[in-house]
């Protein structure tokens, strides 16, 4: 390994005399891409923050950061200032969250030299815009009018303008399509000599990262190269970890009456068409997955078998019948589990609305029992009733809305990114609840982008094209059986 | 960009009208006959019947409405508001003769308190938590709580009086203008002060400030290039809102400051229930008013690339 061009030494924070980051020391060679992974709420954010000065002054940092300039303390964040930029570029989670919408994205590349005082170099954002594949003419528009793959990319390019030799990113393809994350991962290891991901999507920087080093409780719990996860030689923590994000296992389908029946079904949406053609049956307890990249129809699919779009052509048969949806048969899951409950109502009225629906009416003294009963099967028993969906965690939320949808008894759920929020252990608690819900009776239609999800947790998986023809892949589980999602999952876990 | 601004003049337009129509209906609407409200503006205490029927004629009170406030309106976009009914002098000479005054201490005040609190508000956001922050809180909730006469009132005492600058009678001397707007300015900034410093802190402590400083930008220019031109957008409409009441305030300092504006002049038809100047100095207010909400609108429309389209997502 050559000398590291990046070392962290002796990092912790303290806020009010709390712990959160407890003694963090790694090295980044050149030329390598390591990864930072951990559950929500382990202390890899802050890690992230205290490398760019971002704490607030209430919380006290100490270590150092040596690169090849110098050694700078970690806790004087007016020195550190003036290292940022040059010798670390930042590339932050949301791209239209880290873009100025009142200036052009211009504006905001060369702000890496104004920043620092600098004349921006013209030319030089000119050429960062031909490596990375951005169009010129794009750079006078302004943050809204750009896609957010690109716009990502302009972020690389605002990151590694001043050239620094290690770049910092923080989940850099979460707010990205699938298909664009490649590309922008790829940009990423192009842009600098080395490459921090922090991320708590493994399968996704375990393609990509040289090392990877795992945080809990403000620690580093494990640190373990590419060759070692793979070969099962890692530490078990990691492994842990990963399994930790493994998709449950749902029951196979009943067998029987098909309840939703699609048959050559159209949608178009602002005069274009869609998806044409799409032929589909769902059984009670049936997840089928919906892949495909961003605008291709997915979101139009789940609205026309909602009954809230019409199709182009087709037809819809539910229950045998041809008809619109009835009240309270279909329900959807929103990937922003918080802002799809009422901010003011206890967590209580909101497990229980399905219960005083016309449909669903139950009596005013047996709800508290159906409330505790739900919430106790989605994991949710120590919640405090009382508490607003604010209080809650994302992976909480969403396990309340599918505690709701237990109590709703939907025949069908459409789930649109149910889980893209959420760290590997909400996830799979997020996934054991929708699994649990298909047992229950209901089909479920669950549209991702992770489509390594998707294989391993669905019974079939359905593939939107761009060309407007959907195909389904069925049986993708049972082709694959042994199918981890993981391809550096040993056979046999340590 | 420029349908955006085409739109917005046009609702300006329809609004203007809107609030002639509500200002004339002040008239009819109003409880009693006009007549004995026009003969009470002039003191007439016994009016003959022939007296009675020359007012009706002579202010067109016996034509249906639609064509009062059309004659009205016309005259109106020509600049004639009608006749005062005290004086009987043409309303709107009487009001231009004291305008100019009043337009000069609510426009000085209003660039004070636009500088005070645009001031105040980076200060304190600059070095928020600490003491200038604290030490602006401070200021901003005591003058918020002051109502702008008392103020008037306390200085007049302490400076005016005590330490003998400025006049008590002023009769338009320079140095009263600057005490009263400097009064009515610094009253006014109190909550522009508090909206501008929540907005900069708000936007402190989002994503595009957070990458400016892991660019290594210095916290001034974080401030100045990220926080406040997102911030300005909101405080703008709360300018434009308040320039309404900037006006509205005025007459009161103006009677404290004997200040030889509008106010004495529109207080009296006030009392007397002079309609057509009351008529004319709202409609003026309002006009004003619509006229600031327009510029908010079109300096907003050049700030923020998201609203140029006509009809903003």
């Amino acid at each position: 390994m050559t000398a590291p061009v990046f070392s962290v030494t002796n990092l912790s924070v303290t806020h009010g005399g709390v712990s959160i980051l407890h003694d963090i020391s790694f090295d980044l060679a050149a030329g390598e891409c390591l990864a930072i992974v951990g559950l929500s709420g382990c202390g890899k954010t802050t890690l992230m923050r205290a490398l760019l000065g971002l704490l607030p002054q209430s919380m006290q940092v100490s270590g150092d950061l040596r690169t090849a300039a110098g050694t700078v303390p970690l806790g004087n964040t007016r020195v550190l200032r003036r290292r940022l930029g040059r010798e670390i570029g930042f590339v932050a989670q949301n791209p239209f969250d880290a873009c100025a919408p009142l200036r052009t994205v211009r504006a905001h590349i060369a702000e890496a030299w104004r920043a620092h005082g600098l004349t921006p170099d013209h030319k030089r954002i000119i050429a960062l815009c031909n490596r990375l594949g951005l169009a010129k003419h794009m750079l006078e528009r302004y943050p809204h009018e750009w896609s957010g793959g690109m716009l990502q990319r302009a972020n690389i390019a605002a990151a590694i303008a001043l050239s620094p030799p290690v770049l910092l990113a923080d989940e850099p393809t979460s707010a990205v399509d699938a298909d664009m994350a490649e590309r922008v991962m790829s940009c990423l290891r192009s842009g600098a000599p080395g490459v921090i991901v922090v991320s708590h999507d493994l399968p996704l920087v375990a393609r990509c990262a040289d090392r990877v080093i795992l945080i809990e409780d403000g620690r580093i719990a494990a640190i373990a190269g590419r060759a070692e996860l793979s070969s099962g030689r890692a530490p078990a923590p990691l492994y842990d970890f990963i399994r930790t994000g493994q998709p449950p296992c749902p029951a196979p389908p009943a067998p029987g009456l098909n309840m939703l029946d699609v048959r050559d079904l159209a949608i178009d949406r602002g005069g274009r068409r869609l998806v044409s053609g799409l032929n589909f049956a769902l059984q009670p307890g049936k997840i089928l997955g919906v892949a495909g990249p961003s605008g291709v129809g997915k979101t139009s699919l789940l609205a026309t078998l909602a009954g809230r779009l019409p199709p182009a052509a087709g037809v819809i048969v539910r229950g045998g019948q041809t008809r619109a949806p009835r009240q309270g048969e279909v329900l959807v899951l929103f990937q922003d589990a918080v802002s799809s409950m009422n901010p003011r109502w206890p967590v209580s009225r909101i497990v229980s609305e399905p219960l005083t629906s016309a449909n669903g009416r139950q009596p005013r003294r047996d709800r508290p029992d159906a409330i505790r009963q739900a919430m106790g099967a989605f994991g949710l028993g120590h919640i405090n009733l009382n508490s607003r969906p604010g209080a809650l965690s994302m992976g909480q939320a969403q396990r309340v809305t599918l505690a709701r949808a237990s109590l709703a008894k939907p025949t069908l759920i459409l789930a649109d990114e149910p889980t893209s929020a959420l760290d590997p252990r909400q996830k799979s608690a997020a996934l054991a609840g929708l699994a649990r819900l298909a047992k229950a009776g209901a089909a479920i239609i669950l549209v991702s982008h992770d489509r390594a999800m998707l294989r391993d947790f669905c019974h079939e998986t359905l593939e939107l094209r761009a060309d407007a023809q959907g195909c389904v892949n069925p049986a993708a589980r049972e082709t694959t059986p042994a199918s981890t999602g993981l391809h550096i999952l040993p056979e046999t876990p340590a | 960009m420029g349908r955006a601004l085409v739109m917005r003049l046009g609702q300006a337009v329809l609004a203007a009208f809107g609030a002639s129509l509500l200002v004339w209906l002040m008239l009819p609407l109003a409880p009693g006959d006009p007549v004995d409200m026009i003969l009470n503006a002039q003191r007439v205490e016994e009016p003959t019947d022939q007296h009675i029927a020359a007012l009706r004629d002579r202010f067109g009170l016996d034509r249906p409405l639609w064509q009062r406030y059309l004659v009205w309106i016309g005259g109106v976009v020509q600049g004639d508001f009608g006749l005062s009914w005290r004086t009987g002098e043409p309303v709107l000479s009487g009001l231009m003769r004291r305008l100019p005054a009043t337009l000069q201490l609510v426009g000085l005040s209003f660039v004070i308190s636009v500088a005070w609190s645009l001031g105040l508000a980076l200060v304190a956001a600059r070095w928020a938590g600490r003491w200038p922050d604290r030490l602006v809180l401070a200021y901003t909730r005591l003058l918020a709580a002051t109502p702008s006469f008392v103020l008037a009132l306390l200085v007049l005492q302490f400076v005016v009086v005590g330490m003998g600058i400025g006049l008590v009678l002023s009769g338009g001397a320079g140095a009263t203008l600057i005490i009263a707007a400097a009064i009515l300015g610094i009253d006014r900034a109190a909550g522009w002060t508090q909206l501008l410093r929540a907005g900069l802190l708000e936007h402190l402590a989002r994503g595009p400030a957070d990458v400016a400083k892991a660019r290594g930008a210095r916290p001034g220019r974080v401030l100045a290039i990220y926080a406040l031109p997102a911030a300005l957008l909101p405080w703008m409409t709360a300018l434009g809102i308040s320039l309404g009441g900037l006006i509205g305030g005025a007459p009161i300092l103006e009677m404290i400051f004997t200040w030889p504006g509008i106010g004495e002049h529109v207080l009296t038809a006030l009392s007397v229930r002079d309609v057509p100047v009351i008529q004319a100095f709202v409609l003026i207010a309002v006009l004003a008013y619509v006229a600031a909400s327009l510029v908010v609108d079109a300096m907003a429309i050049m700030l923020d690339p998201r609203m140029r389209h006509a009809r903003p997502a």
